[in-house]
């Protein structure tokens, strides 16, 4: 895994570990500020972005990792810090950024004026001046609020091949597979970018859940992978896949286990009520779902979560994730280990280098820094 | 460190400089050792939380809360316990094991103080090797 | 097996622990309750207006006629007990939804219970019944389950699905704990009347059916979730909750969860004396839903059952007369032995123990 120390010092190593969940952050709104459009000025924006949401994580740092926390007391805002942490310390060699500044707001034109600002401000800095080691990729933010602003914003960032996929929060879009959102999925196809999902904690704008509020952060961090389980499988029953064969949907963060469950009762459903001629849900995993592995599931018998890898697909659906700066950051050297062994590269990095069209290799940039450092 | 590994101590610093509630991270074995000063006594952690692979060391030193029946909480035992700073996982800093769930230990290792100065040893109590992911 | 024990061990017992008897007219339920709601106040309804099932709502050789399915009283003692060789039936009728009005609610509630007693119950002893009630209103649920249960043959409480607070809230603590010391589990069965619920998923109102029926019970997870965080286990260790819609197949991603997030969240839930698996594994079960739940395949059935738990969570429930009913003949069939026998009588035995007869009842 180290690079060789004969001969001459190595330009590119093979990528061997892509994130596909990492959050980078603006230190505070005053970034984004310059990037909004002249026309939109809303009263007040500093606390747009701003303010802890209910069910934050109890402990001193909150939802960050302790040790991610910068001189702004923000994870994820400093180039230095992540570049550091993510790309030295923990050896990832390809990270996609997904910036979470993109919270509901009441106003769709606010939201939709504040994805579009965050899309500019991330071409400028991490997608450019913090990215002079190239192994960052971006996500297009949109607001599903508003759908005309959402095609503006993929037309306007589809060519750029810095970013690399198009993301949005499950809960406040229409349902992926219907016509409303049908728009958006033409656009995705068009610029061979895959859409992917991030559930978002909007302060003021809490989740009501079928059975009322919960009490405890802990339990809601039970309930958010229904928000991307009630989109995929509306999704699978929509047939948007097989209207659109070339769809890539991405979970992120979502759990890679209740996919199984979930398309067994379509299946099952299926033959209840009708559904002949339909392509078979597992098939529609290979080729067009994808689930990122943070926070990996840890069942006291591994077996059980190879098991349930192998129903998911995982040699095609399943990317490695670390959701980066976040507390419950996944360690790639362990979860790798976690892995089953045939399918340990496809998860690590073969997967996200087929959905995203990521390079096999990637440059070492400053004069004599080893490829790898000793990793945890 | 080379074969076989020194049995010698390894100095820490000053006592002056790890006071009560402080925690400095001493290079022995691969990822370093987090050496505490809990009320005065010295105690040390392997810096390798068995998680995941954290800096145990860089993770706050706190107390816990306790309950005696549902909603009922209760702060204690400030100072004894560190949270992994990743996952918050809480361990007793003497005794190197998890407050909750199964028992899970990161390695321990001897810590004194000597004329003012703090030692901590360069094996871990118990076993011969330390414990680093590999 | 030696020759011997076909002899000497006893057939073991097979309960089907989901059946839904109806009146043979919604309005039937009038007689049951007196003038000042049956005369003057319009009663809801207890069928689907929101989703159509592309299949109807019961199995057509379940619906003979005119009459509502599940309302004749002959024809589903043959069709759940005697033909399908099974022993003893849970009823639980569908309610009527959560009627706003709390006094309105609690009337039919009342009425279905005294129903289901009169005309199921004392006609025969295999069949057990369900005390409904409204958790949401403490006081009176506490009184409907104190006036059953000293009846041998209610077995459960009953309560639905969908709820305005997830049911670890302390606000049902007393109902859990008039059920847990009645020593009887409270079962949880979605209504499908046009209560004042939210709506049925996270997301809202999904458009077609299939979509609501995917999602529909996985909302008993967040019950599972809530029960367990909020210690309602620790207050009451007797207490059993059974999720009647499902979710056995969606449960364990999210106690995985659950149990990773133990030690990071145990400053918040500081009260939790052991894992949420632990919790799961002593106090909740899940009806079988075999027509709509895990594989197909027997291979991975069989790993499936293993990997879930099934043996020691699962208990057979057939959903007579609803579209998604399960053959007891036919299900989990290419189970080893052991396991089948647990999921088709043995764990309804464990569960029910406090009153089940002593033997199989004679008919």
């Amino acid at each position: 895994m180290t690079s060789t120390t004969e001969g001459p010092e190595p330009v590119t190593v093979p990528v061997r570990v892509v994130d596909s969940d990492v959050h980078p952050a603006a230190p505070t709104w005053e970034q984004i500020q310059p990037y909004v459009p002249p026309s939109w000025r809303p009263a007040d924006w500093v606390r747009f972005a701003s303010g802890a949401p209910m069910y934050s994580t109890p402990g001193p740092a909150g939802v960050y990792r302790a040790d991610a926390m910068d001189e702004n007391s923000v994870g994820g805002s400093s180039p230095q810090v992540l570049s550091k942490q993510l790309l030295e310390d923990a050896g990832v060699d390809i990270a996609i950024l997904w910036p979470l500044a993109c919270r509901h707001v009441a106003s769709t034109a606010d939201e939709a004026a504040a994805a579009s600002a965050i899309n500019s401000w991330m071409a400028d800095s991490w997608l450019s001046k913090d990215n002079w080691h190239e192994r960052y990729r971006g996500t297009i933010v949109i607001s599903g609020r508003s759908i005309p602003d959402a095609l503006a914003e993929i037309e306007k960032w589809g060519g750029d091949p810095r970013f690399v996929q198009i993301g949005f929060d499950p809960i406040g879009v229409p349902p992926i597979g219907s016509r409303a959102f049908e728009p958006v999925v033409r656009a995705a196809v068009k610029h061979n970018l895959p859409i992917s999902m991030h559930f978002i904690t909007s302060p003021g704008m809490n989740v009501l859940t079928p059975v009322g509020f919960l009490a405890y952060a802990s339990e809601f961090r039970v309930l958010f992978p229904f928000a991307y389980a009630g989109q995929v499988t509306s999704a699978v029953t929509s047939g948007i896949f097989d209207r659109y064969p070339q769809l890539r949907l991405v979970c992120i963060e979502a759990g890679i286990s209740w996919i199984v469950p979930m398309l067994w009762r379509i299946q099952n459903l299926w033959s209840v009520l009708g559904g002949a001629g339909r392509r078979d849900p597992f098939d529609c995993l290979g080729e067009n779902l994808r689930f990122t592995t943070q926070p990996l599931e840890e069942p006291e018998d591994l077996r059980h979560l190879h098991r349930v890898l192998e129903w998911a697909r995982g040699d095609r659906s399943i990317m490695f994730s670390t959701d980066y700066p976040h507390f419950d950051f996944d360690n790639p050297g362990q979860v790798e280990r976690r892995m089953p062994a045939s399918m340990r590269d496809r998860i690590m990095f073969e997967n996200a280098i087929e959905t995203y069209g990521l390079p096999r290799t990637r440059k070492v940039v400053a004069a004599g820094r080893p490829a790898e450092v000793a990793r945890r | 460190m080379t074969e076989p590994e020194q049995a010698a101590p390894v100095r820490v610093g000053c006592v002056a400089d790890l006071p009560p509630g402080s925690v400095r991270i001493v290079p022995v074995g691969r990822f370093g050792v987090a050496v505490y000063n809990v009320n005065g006594r010295f105690y040390a952690l392997n810096n390798f939380c068995p998680h995941m692979g954290a800096e145990l060391g860089r993770g706050p030193i706190t107390g816990t809360t306790v309950a005696a029946e549902p909603y009922q909480r209760t702060y204690c035992r400030d100072g004894e316990i560190v949270r992994c700073p990743w996952h918050g996982w809480e361990f007793d800093i003497k005794t190197g094991e998890t407050l909750a769930g199964r028992v899970r230990r990161v390695q321990t290792f001897r810590a004194w103080s000597e004329d003012g100065v703090v030692f901590v040893a360069s094996r871990p109590n118990g076993r011969a090797r330390i414990k680093d992911g590999t | 097996m030696n020759g011997d024990e076909s002899v000497s061990a006893p057939r073991r017992l097979v309960i089907d622990a989901a059946v839904h008897p109806a009146f043979a007219r919604p309005d039937g339920i009038r007689e049951y309750m007196s003038s000042e709601w049956s005369t003057n106040l319009v009663l809801p309804a207890p069928w689907r207006f929101a989703y159509a099932n592309p299949v109807g709502d019961f199995r057509p050789e379940f619906t003979p006629g005119e009459d509502w399915p599940g309302s004749d009283r002959d024809a589903l003692r043959r069709h759940v007990l005697d033909d399908a060789n099974v022993d003893l039936a849970v009823l639980s009728p569908l309610g009527r939804g959560f009627i706003p009005d709390p006094e309105f609610y609690a009337a039919v509630n009342t009425a279905l219970n005294s129903w289901l007693a009169r005309e199921w119950l004392d006609i025969d002893r295999r069949f057990l019944g369900s005390i409904r009630v409204n958790p949401q209103e403490p006081v009176a649920a506490v009184r409907e389950i104190e006036r059953w249960a000293g009846h041998r043959q209610m077995v459960q409480v009953v309560v639905p699905l969908q709820s305005h607070r997830p049911y670890g809230d302390r606000t049902f603590l007393p109902v859990w704990e008039a059920a847990a010391t009645a020593g009887l589990p409270v079962a949880v069965h979605a209504e499908i009347a046009a209560g004042v619920d939210f709506w049925p998923t996270i997301l809202g109102y999904p458009e077609q059916f299939i979509d609501y029926a995917l999602m529909l019970s996985t909302s008993g997870v967040l019950h599972m979730a809530s029960l367990i965080s909020e210690g309602v286990f620790d207050r009451l260790p007797e207490l059993v909750f059974v999720f009647g819609d499902g979710a056995f197949d969606i449960h364990l991603p999210f106690l995985w969860r659950m149990d990773k997030d133990y030690r990071p969240f145990k400053i918040e839930l500081a009260w939790l004396q052991s894992t949420p698996s632990d919790y799961m594994n002593r106090h909740i079960r899940f009806l079988t839903h075999s027509r709509t739940e895990g594989p197909r395949d027997a291979g991975d059935l069989a790993e499936f059952i293993d990997i879930w738990g099934g043996e020691r969570l699962l208990v057979f429930g057939s959903g007579y007369p609803h579209w998604d009913y399960a053959d007891p003949g036919a299900a989990y069939a290419t189970l080893p032995a052991v396991q089948r026998d647990a999921i088709m009588g043995g764990n309804a035995e464990q569960l029910f123990a406090r009153r089940l007869p002593a033997g199989p009842a004679d008919a």
